[in-house]
């Protein structure tokens, strides 16, 4: 009987070698080839909901096949552990704060579409510096919010620890993360994703980078934005208070296009007026200002021991202009206030969604001597054919305005 | 990214313990993927056939045991590089790759098929260690006496004749047992 001594060696492990790895392939194709052709796995969670989402998701992959697309990742399959993370924290947010707003379980395929339909995956070429390699893997916009995913490897030994806040720059670092135009602001902000190993050297980073208000530019036009990273930092606990201090050091930048034809959406708001008469007590730590000395009650909070504060007045905010697309919103209002030295007035709105949930967003507003003007960026994607309506508002003090998106 | 965390993201469904896999694994697994299709096919289908390697990983990260990511993603390069050889119709230009063993000689069941991977590891534990890597660079790796000559610094011909005697190791051993 002949074997060839090639196959009899089939079965015995051959990594005891040190082999010189000299192929004359690319790196680069082989991973990006990869990336197109794998499929996306559901993880196994024992819920009702989960399961038959799986289903779907297997169904849709089936008629994908059965039609001759081949399935691979989409910025959606990056994301969608991102945004299921968001939901948990946003169920917490909405219970601390006593609202009646129904959060998901998990994620749903319509919004995950929507992060593909606004997505992009990137050729997965990590830049290196000092030992630290830093990859952008994913990232999606519309015009005026981009969410992206970063992969960070520092060097073996170096710890990237869980529950800590990250930044991408030193607090005193001028050069923009997320470079649009001259007149382009963006705030940013880094979010570490959950780490099942929370000890080693890698963590993946989720990224909301917005404009700030009164910018016109567009986040997911065809103009190349410049992300700069200048080094991997944490707040570390030093005493009894955090530092920003230095992980990782390095220098990298990347030049990114997430084109797509999201648009925002006008609302018809203008000339919506909402206002009243409103009283709240509140405590102060530490030292208090002239205003906060005159609005002292000369009692303590029974809880706290805090001295307490009370507030009086009136005031009334006009809706002047608010667009929302699927990833954020903006506005602009004029507020009055019978206050002399008036606190700074948000416009109240709350998205209804037609299965009853409310999506959260997190605001910036600027005044100007004319207009005060917001933006915000919403936690999870909008699906803008499933939003029922949007309440414009202060509940406390009437009964909010009913806005309808234009048909 | 560690090899475990590397195996629990790839269970996981995570893409990023493939990009770490990747990243890790592709110079291995395309410089065996190479070895053995070089004279067969352009890179660019060899590029493929180690593309096909991470794929099998993704889809049988359950399969993979944690510290045998290297053996197991080195078994598949060879399974489907092999493959892949034989559709082109061409064999691997080795030394006197064949054994001729007794015709008694035939593990069919399962259980001697175990057998004989046992006495294939025993033979290979039986070498001097420059006997066995030599051994293994050509028989597993598939890389040419001459290139082996040039990465150990050793004489073509002693390349050779270390590859004899473990022909001539394997070949007794597995004889005994035939036999037997």
């Amino acid at each position: 009987m002949k074997r060839h001594i090639f196959d009899l060696l089939d079965s015995i492990p051959g990594d005891t070698v040190q082999l010189e790895e000299s192929a004359p392939l690319s790196s680069e194709r082989i991973r990006k080839l990869t990336m197109e052709r794998i499929s996306p796995k559901e993880k196994k969670k024992p819920r009702i909901l989960y399961r038959i989402f799986i289903t779907a998701a297997i169904l849709s992959l089936l008629s994908a096949t059965a039609f001759g697309a081949e399935p691979f990742l989409e910025a959606g399959d990056w994301f969608r552990s991102v945004l299921n993370h968001q939901l948990e924290q946003d169920k917490a947010i909405i219970q601390s704060m006593g609202l009646d707003v129904t959060v998901p379980e998990t994620i749903t395929p319509e919004q995950i579409q929507v992060v593909n339909d606004l997505g992009k995956v990137f050729e997965q070429t990590g830049v290196t510096s000092e030992g630290t390699t830093v990859t952008l893997t994913a990232a999606y916009a519309d015009a005026s919010v981009m969410h992206l995913y970063f992969q960070v490897e520092v060097p073996e030994g170096t710890v990237l620890p869980d529950g800590i806040n990250y930044a991408f720059q030193d607090t005193g670092d001028v050069e923009p993360f997320l470079e649009l135009s001259e007149n382009g602001g963006c705030a940013y902000k880094v979010e570490a994703l959950p780490d099942e190993n929370p000890r080693d050297n890698w963590k993946a980073f989720h990224v909301t980078a917005r404009l700030v208000p009164g910018n016109d530019v567009k986040m997911n036009d065809d103009t190349p934005k410049k992300v700069t990273i200048s080094g991997i930092y944490g707040w570390m606990p030093t005493g009894n208070s955090v530092e920003c201090t230095c992980l990782a050091p390095g220098e990298f930048s990347f030049d990114i296009c997430v084109v797509n034809s999201a648009q925002e959406i006008a609302l018809d708001v203008e000339g919506i007026t909402y206002g009243g008469h409103k009283e709240h007590t509140w405590t102060h730590e530490g030292d208090c200002t002239d205003w906060c000395r005159k609005k002292l009650t000369g009692q303590k909070d029974p809880e706290n021991g805090l001295p307490t504060h009370f507030d009086s007045y009136d005031f009334t905010i006009t809706v002047k202009e608010m667009k929302i697309g699927p990833l954020g919103a903006k506005w602009n209002y004029r507020y009055t206030c019978s206050e002399d030295e008036p606190f700074s007035f948000d416009l109240d709105f709350q998205i209804i969604m037609k299965d009853g949930g409310s999506p959260l967003c997190s605001k910036i507003t600027i005044e100007n001597e004319r207009f005060t003007q917001g933006s915000g960026s919403f936690t999870t994607p909008l699906d803008l054919n499933q939003v029922d309506y949007i309440l414009i508002g202060d509940p406390e003090v009437g009964e909010p305005v009913k806005v309808f998106l234009p048909q | 990214m560690k090899e475990d965390i590397i195996l629990r993201k790839l269970r996981s469904g995570d893409p990023a313990g493939l990009e770490a896999l990747m990243a890790r694994y592709i110079p291995y697994v395309s410089t065996i993927v190479w070895n053995i299709l070089r004279n067969c096919m352009s890179k660019e289908d060899a590029e493929e056939v180690v593309s096909d390697v991470f794929v099998a990983a993704w889809n049988q990260a359950d399969d993979i045991q944690s510290g045998c990511v290297k053996a197991w993603l080195g078994a598949v390069a060879r399974n489907k590089a092999k493959t892949k050889l034989r559709a082109c119709g061409q064999t691997l230009p080795l030394e006197e790759d064949v054994l001729e063993l007794p015709d008694e000689y035939t593990p069919s069941s399962a259980a001697e098929q175990a057998e004989e991977r046992k006495l294939v590891q025993k033979a290979l534990d039986q070498l001097e260690p420059t006997d066995r890597e030599i051994f293994l660079r050509h028989y597993y790796y598939a890389q040419a006496v001459e290139e082996i000559s040039q990465r150990m610094h050793l004489n073509p011909s002693t390349i050779k004749t270390k590859l004899r005697r473990g022909r001539m190791r394997l070949k007794t051993i597995l004889q005994r047992w035939g036999v037997a």
